[in-house]
């Protein structure tokens, strides 16, 4: 199965460090596609246990790239030139938790818009009697139900900090592993470990003209209406529009995105 | 009063015994102050699970209520930076609080390796990154190990011993089945994985309603837009040498572009790089449309391993590829390529007949200069989604191909010179349509070719035969060929519940004309010829045709039935001969199929079929032809008809989690066929072919089976396996029947491991044992052996060192042949920080300038030695991107 290299480190340090996490997302974007499966990287970087961040790599690659742009350190003819600087996620979302409070605060950008909103925290865990050893931690079982899924989720208590991918928080140990029942979304840890690098604490994209502050309930109406017709919002915005050549109102264009439809949230959360 | 006493006592029982726990109280530091976020468990004291737990929140309370029936619980709490503490106590409501002093933590750090293997659904996922070593630069070089995926010499790639049926970049098809530009010349740093699409079906339409037993392969490309490609030049001496390489490609969403411009002259074979490796028509004759030679130079046998040790040319191939995705789904690919390549070759050849009576010997010493010209262009039109498909392919290929041999036989000499071209268009056209809720099938494929050639021998040989004089200076045989093929079908598939069914109707028409005659030298033309010396042949075949097929698919079990029936009519006439053929068959051809997965691992095949058949033109000529200069064939022969009963089993073993894929096949088969071929040979080594009409039969077994395992911490693949092949046939040999059987055996086994950072090895081993027996006289057996061994070593950054030996024993018939070894030796080097690469190449180190082969069939025996290129030097530069 996994090959796992275990590193025991042990530091004393005045403060609590930081760590980050990696996980993979595993996910079936497509509920009648069982062969189109895709795959992308999120770091979770957790500042001295009290605040943490998290994001997908290809959003933090390609929002450094951003804050490249405004400082001047990269010109706007370098990043165009070479295709290593351009990142694509399929996720451009931001999300910062605090462990103290237990409050959110998430960026995410929908079509030509920034968002800047905050989700409740009702979250209730049933603890499992099962244990099991995910990527070399023991783990114990508990599940949940978010926005229109249910989860099994894998946590390490010894690893005591109270937090996971996404949303997924408040269990009395870090979530190794986290996939809804009918395993269409699976997130899986692959590496944690201390972090000496610089956090992100908040995307370099989020320009203060832009952003708007929003529900929770419009945001997840305006996503959904962008992911069922993304087309349809660009016309409306922008007038009628081609795509290599073809008119977007042509069913052929129109339809193409129909794959897109099974996102992670699929209910507004509660 | 009694009910109110009772009732007073009810009310003063005590309370249930499973009324809420809750545990409360504050976790703080030594100072009083408070810690939110740490986590506090309740765990049942015997099975230490938790059942219940709670954060503490900013201020440090914290409240759990828990309702589990046990007598005492263990308290735990948790958080980073502090001390762990613990308390027992009774299950019963109580505040606690917690004082945690301040401890550094040692928290395990986990960095999980990612599977090399991983598989969902239909698709497994082999990544690059965990099967490339240092010295891989192209993805064919990773292609090659990976476990359950073999590589053979022309490059044809199969997966689970079957060659696959696309090759996709990305998800697009750009070089249509020719695959190995791409496979050989696409950097391995562009590609972030290797997937097997199993059972892939390429018409999307069709996806869910038939299925397909073969594998895909598709290459991930690491960026959406990406730009590979190579340069590479060298020159070497021994004499004058070059090699050029020039391959820009293009990925992006919408647009891939391949171009190639190859040029050599150390052997390596560009023909090769855009030969047509998996095909998808069904629509093609019989045979496909490939070049058959009517007249030719008798061949030298030439070496069976690498080109590069034995090819002696100089070629230049250019090739544009070039795919656009348009609106409304559809897809343009124009697909070009010109080969221009002048081959030599020399060896000799011994050549025994056994006669079953007695055995007929000649030696040949030969000198062949081939000229090989071709010019081919396809377009391709293609809309492949779920609701449409549509593809129409118009193809045209052209080769002005001519030989020239020098030949000196039992010490006489001989010229021999050949005119090969031959020209085809061909268009394929299918479309699927719907008819209400009905899908449709359409498909159509014609094709025009046009094969004029000629051969020239001096001095002519059969003289007595063509000209009734002793001897003569020379003979020209002129052949001229024309063909029409046209093939209709119109079918539909309907799936009903677990069932697919695909009636079909179609209809076939070949018509051929072969006409061949004698050219004299200047002085003869007194000679008639006419007669039997001159052919003009018509050949037409009409065949209207219907097909049932069906499938069954149920979870694991994919059964297939094809019930194919046709009328078959040929009307073969020489008028100028007087003679003709007419036959009319019905003739009725099931196929059964069979597949079960026993689980996600193991699948087992099973198929059983009938098969009727009928020969070709090529086989049936009234007057005669000279095939070579030593072989004229008279074939005023019935067309030939064969009946095969085949069954075929086997199993399939696939575990990417343990990465190991084996599997084992067996194949019966039970032939008859109408015709006997009898053949005379003359005291020259001259051959007549007649047929008699006598049944014969044939049969045989095939045993095939390969296995591989990749050992992922010490980066080893391991594979290994077995070809059995055994079969009886009766001949006519001389005029007396004998019966005839081939026995053969190659085991391999074939190790390559990169466990060290400094030094890789690459071992194959590999035996071919022939035997046969005529007429019961059982001849020599003959054994090859064949050992590779590549060492390659990185001593430095950008260092890389290969050395690569092939060893050859050999055992013709009872007498040991001398071993030859060969090595080659490539130095590399990459120039730090910069995308040039310096090569040199010694080839051939230990100057072994000959080689002996040989090969068996029913009723002769080859020797022939065949000289190799001599130990060469090359240097090159090469620029990668």
């Amino acid at each position: 199965m996994h090959l796992l290299f275990a590193i025991f480190l042990f530091f004393a340090v005045d403060s609590t460090p930081n760590f980050q996490v990696r996980y993979k997302l595993v996910y079936q974007p497509d509920s009648t596609n069982l062969n189109n499966i895709k795959e992308e990287a999120f770091l979770l970087s957790i500042k001295e246990n009290k605040q943490s961040y998290f994001c997908s790599e290809g959003f933090w690659k390609a929002d450094s790239i951003q804050g490249l742009r405004r400082t001047g350190l990269l010109s706007a003819a370098e990043y165009m030139g070479d295709p290593k600087y351009r990142f694509r996620t399929a996720f451009d979302k931001f999300i910062a938790k605090s462990l103290e409070t237990r409050e959110s605060r998430i960026f995410e950008k929908i079509s030509f818009d920034q968002f800047e909103f905050s989700v409740p925290n009702h979250l209730k865990w049933e603890m499992g009697m099962e244990e099991d050893t995910i990527a070399g931690y023991a783990c114990v079982k508990a599940t949940t139900s978010f926005a229109g899924r249910d989860y099994v989720a894998w946590f390490a208590p010894e690893l005591p900090i109270p937090d996971g991918p996404y949303l997924f928080w408040g269990l009395p140990g870090l979530i190794v592993k986290i996939g809804d029942t009918r395993n269409q979304y699976v997130f899986t840890l692959e590496r944690f470990g201390a972090y000496t690098g610089v956090i992100k604490e908040w995307p370099e994209y989020a320009s203060r003209r832009k952003v708007k502050e929003a529900s929770a309930q419009k945001i997840y109406e305006y996503r959904e209406e962008v992911r069922k017709d993304p087309f349809g919002v660009i016309e409306r915005r922008l007038g009628p529009s081609t795509f290599n050549g073809v008119p977007t109102s042509d069913p052929s264009i129109k339809n193409s995105k129909a794959w897109n439809n099974n996102p992670l949230e699929l209910k507004l959360i509660e | 009063m009694r009910l109110g006493l009772l009732f007073i006592f009810l009310v003063w029982a005590p309370a249930p015994s499973w009324a809420q726990v809750i545990f409360s109280g504050q976790v703080q530091q030594m100072d009083g102050e408070a810690i939110p976020g740490a986590s506090i468990t309740i765990h049942d004291l015997r099975s230490s699970k938790i059942v219940a737990f709670g954060i503490s929140e900013k201020s440090g309370a914290y409240s759990i209520p828990c309702n589990e029936r046990v007598d005492s619980v263990l308290i735990r709490v948790r958080t980073l930076g502090y001390t762990l503490e613990e308390k027992r106590v009774a299950n019963i409501s109580q505040v606690t609080i917690f004082r945690l002093s301040e401890e550094s933590i040692a928290l395990r750090e986990v960095a999980v390796r990612p599977d090399p293997i991983t598989r969902h659904g239909d698709t497994l996922s082999y990544s690059v990154d965990a099967f490339k070593s240092k010295g891989d630069r192209v993805i064919s070089d990773i292609v090659g190990k990976l476990p359950g995926v073999e590589v053979r010499g022309d490059g044809q790639i199969l997966y689970q011993g079957n060659p696959i049926n696309k090759y996709y970049i990305d998800g697009l098809d750009l070089l249509g089945g020719k695959y190995k530009l791409a496979n050989d010349n696409l950097a391995v740093d562009a590609v972030t994985s290797v997937e097997v699409l199993e059972n892939h079906q390429p018409i999307r339409m069709l996806d869910s309603l038939v299925f397909s037993d073969k594998a895909a392969i598709n290459i991930r490309l690491k960026k959406k837009v990406t730009t590979s490609g190579s340069a590479q030049v060298g020159a070497g001496v021994a004499p004058m040498l070059w090699n050029a390489n020039v391959t820009p490609m293009l990925f992006t969403k919408a647009n891939q572009f391949i171009g190639s411009y190859q040029s050599n002259n150390i052997g390596a074979d560009v023909a090769g790089q855009i030969k047509m490796l998996s095909s998808m028509s069904t629509m093609g004759r019989e045979n496909d449309d490939s070049k058959t030679d009517r007249v030719q130079l008798v061949p030298i046998a030439t070496p069976s391993f690498s080109n590069t040790r034995w090819l002696n040319n100089q070629a230049h191939l250019g090739s544009l590829n070039y795919l656009k995705k348009m609106g409304r789904d559809y897809q343009i690919r124009i697909n070009s390529s010109y080969l221009n390549d002048i081959q030599k070759q020399r060896g000799n050849t011994e050549t025994v007949y056994y006669t079953g009576v007695d055995t007929v010997a000649l030696f040949e010493e030969k000198y062949n200069r081939l000229y090989n010209e071709s010019l081919e262009v396809t377009v391709n039109l293609e809309r492949n989604t779920k609701n449409k498909y549509l593809k129409n392919v118009l193809a045209g290929k052209g080769y002005w191909d001519k030989q020239t041999g020098i030949l000196s036989r039992n010490h006489v000499p001989l010229e021999q010179m050949l005119r090969n071209p031959y020209f085809t268009i061909s268009n394929t056209l299918s479309n699927i349509f719907k008819v209400g809720k009905q899908l449709m099938t359409f498909e159509s494929y014609t094709s025009l070719n046009r094969l004029p050639q000629s051969l020239a021998v001096t001095p002519g040989p059969f003289s007595n035969l063509i000209a009734h004089t002793d001897s003569l200076e020379s003979i020209k045989q002129h052949v001229n060929q024309r063909a029409f093929y046209t093939n209709n079908a119109l079918s539909f598939t309907r799936g009903v519940g677990f069932f697919t069914f695909m009636p079909k109707i179609g209809f076939q028409l070949e018509q051929q004309k072969m006409n061949s005659y004698f050219e004299l030298p200047h002085g003869e033309e007194e000679v008639v010829l006419g007669g039997e010396l001159e052919n003009d042949l018509n050949w037409l075949k009409m065949k209207p045709y219907g097909e049932l097929k069906i499938q069954w698919k149920k979870e694991s079990w994919r059964l297939g039935l094809d019930s194919p029936i046709s009328y078959n009519i040929f009307k073969i006439e020489d008028q100028a001969l007087g003679r003709n053929e007419n036959l009319n068959k019905l003739v009725f051809e099931p196929r059964f199929t069979l597949r079960y997965e026993l689980n996600s691992f193991l699948a087992v095949h099973a198929a059983m079929g009938f098969k009727n058949q009928f020969g070709e033109m090529e086989d049936i000529h009234y007057g005669y032809l000279l095939k070579n200069y030593r072989n004229i064939q008279l074939r005023d022969v019935p067309l030939q008809q064969s009946k095969v009963w085949s069954g075929s089993t086997g199993v399939q073993y696939r575990n990417p989690l343990s990465a190991i894929f084996g599997s084992v096949s067996v194949l019966g088969n039970y032939g008859s066929r109408n015709l006997m071929y009898g053949s005379t040979v003359s005291d020259e080594g001259s051959i007549a072919y007649t047929a008699q009409a006598l049944e014969n039969t044939t049969y045989g077994g095939l045993l095939t089976s390969n296995f591989g395992k990749y050992f992922a911490d010490v980066k080893t693949n391991i594979a290994a396996g077995a070809t059995v092949n055994w079969n009886t046939s009766q001949q006519l040999i001389n005029g007396a029947l004998s019966q005839v059987v081939n026995r053969s055996t190659s085991p391999f086994v074939r190790i390559n491991t990169n466990f060290n950072k400094l030094i890789d090895f690459d071992y194959s081993y590999k035996l071919n044992a022939f035997g046969n027996s005529v007429a019961g006289n059982k001849n020599k057996a003959t054994v090859q052996q064949i050992d590779n061994l590549k060492i390659s070593i990185y001593p430095f950054t950008g260092a890389y060192i290969t050395i690569q030996n092939d060893y050859y024993r050999n055992n013709f018939g009872g007498a040991t042949q001398r071993n030859q070894i060969f090595t080659d030796v490539a130095l590399r080097y990459k120039i730090a920080n910069s995308r040039i690469e310096l090569q040199l190449n010694w080839n051939n180190v230990w100057n072994t300038t000959s080689l002996s082969t040989m090969s068996t069939n029913s009723f002769s025996y080859i020797r022939s030695e065949y000289f190799l290129r001599p130990t060469q030097v090359l240097a090159s530069v090469k620029f990668g991107w």
